[in-house]
């Protein structure tokens, strides 16, 4: 059993921590699988959709067999709301995905947080961010807000907020690069 | 890519979705507003920033996964 698996077992009857250490683990996996339907769906709406059903499921209790159980449950809920989406839009059928023999990977992946070293880089080079572009980077961390909002805390209009963020990302990876940190390595 | 398309991907490089009247999760209107070729590079840039975004965070969290946090109370 993976520890992703303990992590989704542990959530039964609502443990809000346990399901946010799955959701460290699982979420990189899953987002990789759905590279193919970019073009023509918002991943990311796939993906939080995913998340939130898998919230449901292991919160009521759900009964885990073989391993990476909760990955392979994951992609196959994950494969429902990307077929309700493609309907929604009336998108042709696309090549499958979400089925156990569709990811191969998932049945010998090991889902982790972040590496450690890693993430020491990216804290040191976030650090020397400049101001405006670092305050703009750090107010996205949250989630759950509207750009506009984080604009308008921040004392900044919309355009000027994302304009900060593209420099913030630029600076960090030239940033890592010279730290001989390759991002793209660390990718899932 | 010019200043102009590095925001407009920027703006859908967000984990924000607004929701209907019914609770269903929208995609991003910039979303609807870049190419093909451009919804593959924001994929990309999701993958990267969602990378960073957990390293950052004590918990090893992305602003995707505080979304879903945020969104089950």
């Amino acid at each position: 059993m993976t520890q992703a698996d303990l992590a989704f077992l542990a959530v039964r009857g609502g443990n809000r921590y346990a399901f946010a250490h799955w959701l460290s683990m699982v979420e990189a996996p899953l987002r990789r699988s759905l590279q193919r339907y970019a073009r023509d769906l918002d991943t990311e709406v796939i993906l939080q959709e995913t998340l939130t059903r898998m919230w449901m499921i292991c919160a009521r209790g759900k009964d885990l067999e073989g391993e990476n159980a909760s990955l392979l449950l994951a992609f196959g809920v994950m494969r429902n709301v990307r077929r309700e989406e493609q309907r929604r839009l009336k998108l042709a059928g696309q090549r499958d995905g979400g089925r156990p023999e569709d990811h191969p990977d998932a049945a010998t992946s090991n889902p982790a947080p972040p590496d450690p070293a890693l993430r020491r880089a990216i804290a040191r080079c976030f650090e020397k961010l400049p101001g405006r572009p670092r305050k703009a980077m750090e107010a996205r961390l949250q989630g759950a807000t509207p750009d506009r909002d984080l604009a308008e805390e921040l004392g900044m209009k919309l355009n000027t907020f994302l304009q900060n963020i593209v420099r913030a990302r630029k600076a960090l990876a030239g940033c890592l690069e010279e730290s001989g940190v390759r991002l793209a390595e660390y990718l899932p | 890519m010019t200043e102009e398309q590095e925001v407009q991907l920027e703006a859908a490089t967000t984990a924000f979705r607004e929701r209907d009247v019914s609770g269903r999760i929208q995609s991003s209107p910039a979303w609807w507003d870049l190419s093909p070729e451009d919804r593959a590079r924001l994929f990309q840039r999701q993958v990267e920033a969602r990378l960073v975004e957990a390293a950052l965070d004590p918990e090893g969290l992305s602003s995707t996964a505080r979304a879903v946090l945020g969104r089950i109370g």
